[in-house]
């Protein structure tokens, strides 16, 4: 079970990540949905210890079954128990390795024979639906979803206790998107892992998810179900973000917008940082930061 | 019957022994948005191309208002370009990264020697005039969206060849560009080609959608008709496979 | 901008403005023959002659005004040499990078077949034919040079080519010419100015090298290499001859090195052309 407690990041003296607190739990999907800039990366990025140049964790804490997360220890936790599934695929694996010793690699760190390793990763692609005979291939050979699979595979392949994935199906096409959804899922079933789904889709998002996290200018606004946080949406911003989509059979027409665009960290505006956009602030909602409370950070819902 | 704004008829494009457009056959009318729709590599992206005679079609017909654009040299093409234009996916790599907004929307003023408003073409996309003397890499996505839309808006074409133009966007600035899309149509009575993967935006801009597969189009009709009563396999599997829907 | 390419930056430029004015505004003369006050040793040893701070070569000239007249060719050479050949090497590939097909193949197959040539024989072989002159150095250099250059800037035609900003300008009604001198000319700016940069230096190490050699820069014309070369037979007794170029001609090296390090972190720039 991941616990992240008030985590901050900061870049060049600017809050990325301002105070983020929430949990998964094993065999869980936690869907992290927000804009670009609202900190969803950052903030999986510090629970995993890979944040890049600049940021550091400057507050807060993250712990995966009571183990700290820090910074010292996590060289060892992190290839054994958190998985990772990036947005692109062809950048996750060696072009110069086969596949399936890529795999079998994974296991051998870890301390598997030569032999049961390389057992294991034909189980492995067999698990995400490459049959053995693609083990010998590289991953130019194969397509884009193929590779994707492949990253899953070495994503689980030690059985993580936490497996990230963000934006796992955004370079890839719609049909193959829903395939790499359901070998994702069926991966993090078979494991039970408490998983973290980045998105920007929504829609993708309300499909694997449990429960559902909204980020915007580096805090979390809103938590709820699945079915909470799409259906009924309460915080204002992941309203209008709700509203604003295309959706087929809509109809041809204009689309309820959000009016401004969302602030970068470094002007985040005082109190609640949606205020300037949203129709129902208080004057309230100006100087106080909101906290999260009943899953929602806004003063006109726990005032009101 | 009146002659469509654009009549694209077998048109074929190949690359070395493979079609990447293989007889494809539409039209588009003044104020009417057609989107073509399929995954990549199925074709609409060099089909875009070849609209906008950014590539030389191998054959087939391209007509604007009756105009054959198809097999007119690159000279010839000059005096027509400011007929149609283009808006292109990334906003990040469409945009010189050395110049200026200003710079960037009077280029295609410089080219063809005409005089034009560009802080009147930043209002009208919604951009504050003040921005004109900024780089793209101070820019938003959105921002920079609404600058390559600008551009293409600036010799007043009739014709707007939109290649996934939303795509690289975030939700809330998606909504907001294809707000601003709809709104130019209808103020200039433009004729878009909306070329997308995304059958939801497709569905908030199209008139009628045509599914691209393999270089073809396997099933074209009204936009309501396509997504709620799709006729082929593929375009079934496409609408299926959009999640959340 | 980093503190050690401000030191390189204001080095190199005082070593070019010591080099340019230094001898006419001192009165230095670096032709002169004093035969009695030849061999005279820099002025902390006993017996330096007043006059001679850096003392005297075998000739009694001043090896002050010997080094910075010879700076003066040197950096010359070094300046026209770079100049040239990223001018060649840019148009060349600008147009191997915007044309492709086969002129783009024969001008990258030459370039390999360029720098698998032993450049040394064919300076031997054309100074045997022509006579050593800084002009016939300057083309030398020119054309063991140029191929840097030209195998970046057609690396980077032939992405920049295909950007969308360029495929608007082109939409937009642009002829070849613009989309060259508009786009893709201000695109390969950046990585010229810093080959360039690299360039200089070693230009003026090759010119040291070749008149070392006796192949480059005719005496009785002073550069770092021929005085290097005045002072190769008594480096026992007077090696403070070639001690200033020798130390100048590193110095200067070092700081145009450090000036191109600069530039290419400061304008993020590869300088090799496998993409």
């Amino acid at each position: 079970m991941l616990e992240v407690k008030d985590l901050v990041v900061t870049a060049g003296g600017v809050r990325i990540v301002d105070g983020v607190s929430f949990e998964v739990r094993p065999g869980e999907v936690l869907g992290m949905v927000g804009e670009s800039g609202s900190g969803k990366t950052m903030t999986m990025l510090a629970v995993a210890g890979l944040l890049p140049g600049p940021a550091r964790i400057t507050g807060g804490t993250a712990a995966l079954y009571g183990t700290e997360l820090t910074e010292a220890r996590l060289e060892r936790i992190r290839g054994r128990r958190i998985g990772f599934v990036f947005q692109d695929p062809a950048t996750s694996l060696n072009p110069l390795m086969r596949v399936g010793a890529q795999i079998a690699e994974v296991l051998r760190i870890h301390g598997l024979g030569r032999t049961a390793a390389r057992r294991r990763a034909v189980e492995l692609l067999e698990q995400v639906g490459i049959g053995p005979e693609r083990a010998r291939v590289y991953p130019h050979e194969l397509s884009g979803g193929m590779r994707q699979r492949i990253v899953i595979a070495m994503a689980i392949a030690l059985r993580p206790a936490l497996l990230i994935a963000d934006e796992p199906t955004t370079a890839l096409d719609v049909t193959v998107q829903e395939q790499i959804m359901r070998v994702l899922r069926a991966a993090q079933r078979e494991t039970g892992a408490a998983t973290v789904l980045v998105s920007h889709d929504l829609g993708l998002v309300s499909e694997a998810a449990h429960r559902i996290a909204v980020m915007y200018s580096g805090r979390l606004v809103e938590t709820g179900t699945a079915d909470e946080v799409l259906g009924a949406p309460r915080h204002p911003y992941s309203a209008a973000l709700m509203r604003s989509r295309p959706r087929i059979g809509a109809g041809r027409g204009p689309l309820p917008v959000i009016p401004g665009h969302p602030p970068a960290p470094k002007s985040r505006p005082p109190g609640c940082a949606f205020h300037p956009r949203c129709p129902v602030a208080l004057a309230r909602c100006a100087q106080e930061v909101p906290p999260l409370a009943g899953g929602v950070a806004c003063w006109a819902v726990q005032d009101g | 019957m009146a002659e469509p704004l654009l009549r694209v008829t077998d048109l074929r494009k190949s690359y070395g022994e493979s079609w990447a457009v293989d007889g494809v056959t539409f039209a588009v009318d003044r104020g009417e948005t057609l989107a073509i729709v399929g995954e990549s590599g199925c074709g609409k992206s060099t089909l875009a191309r070849c609209v906008a005679r950014l590539a030389q079609p191998t054959s087939g017909s391209v007509r604007l208002d009756g105009l054959e654009l198809a097999t007119l040299s690159r000279r010839r093409l000059r005096p027509l370009r400011p007929r149609f234009q283009l808006v292109f996916q990334d906003p990040s790599t469409s945009l010189n990264p050395r110049w200026t907004v200003e710079e960037i929307v009077r280029e295609p003023l410089r080219l063809q020697g005409v005089r034009g408003d560009v802080p009147g073409l930043l209002s009208e996309v919604g951009l504050d005039p003040g921005l004109a003397g900024r780089h793209p890499h101070q820019l938003s996505g959105g921002q920079r969206q609404r600058v390559g839309i600008a551009r293409a808006l600036a010799l007043s074409p009739d014709l707007l060849v939109l290649d996934e133009p939303v795509t690289a966007l975030d939700v809330s600035v998606q909504a907001q560009i294809i707000n601003l899309l709809l709104r130019l149509q209808e103020e200039r009575g433009l004729g878009y080609l909306f070329i997308s993967h995304d059958l939801a935006v497709v569905s908030a801009v199209a008139h009628r959608i045509a599914v691209m597969h393999a270089g073809r189009l396997v099933e074209t009709g009204p936009a309501e008709q396509v997504l709620g009563r799709p006729s082929h396999d593929y375009t079934r599997a496409l609408v299926a496979a959009v999640p959340g829907a | 901008m980093r503190t050690s390419v401000r030191i390189a930056l204001a080095g190199s430029a005082l070593i070019a403005l010591a080099v340019t004015f230094g001898p006419p505004l001192l009165g230095l003369d670096p032709l002169e023959q004093d035969l009695p006050a030849k061999l005279a040793p820099p002025f902390w040893m006993e017996g330096a002659l007043a006059g001679h701070p850096l003392g005297t070569d075998q000739l009694g000239r001043d090896l002050l005004a010997r080094v910075l007249a010879g700076g003066r060719t040197s950096l010359l050479v070094g300046f026209a040499a770079s100049s040239l050949a990223c001018a060649v090497g840019i148009v060349v590939g600008l147009l191997a990078g915007y044309l492709g097909g086969w002129v783009d193949r024969l001008v990258m197959g030459l370039g390999d077949l360029w720098i698998a040539f032993p450049f040394l024989v064919l300076a031997i072989a054309t100074i045997g034919v022509v006579g050593s002159s800084t002009p016939v150095l300057i083309t030398l250099l020119v054309l063991a040079g140029w191929v840097t250059s030209a195998r970046v800037t057609r690396a980077i035609v032939k992405q920049v080519r295909g950007e969308d900003y360029v495929m608007a300008a082109v939409g937009a009604g642009a002829g070849h010419l613009n989309v060259l001198t508009r786009h893709l000319l201000p695109a390969v700016a950046g990585a010229n100015l810093v080959i360039w940069t690299f360039s200089v230096g070693t230009m003026v190490l090759v010119e040291g090298g070749l008149s070392f050699l006796g192949l480059g820069v005719r005496p009785p014309t002073p550069s770092w290499g021929t005085i290097l070369n005045d002072g190769r037979e008594l480096l026992e007794t007077a090696w403070w001859i070639p001690l200033w170029p020798g130390l100048t001609l590193t110095l200067t090296v070092l700081l145009v090195n450090l000036l191109g390090d600069g530039l290419r972190d400061t304008l993020d720039v590869r300088t090799d052309d496998h993409a």
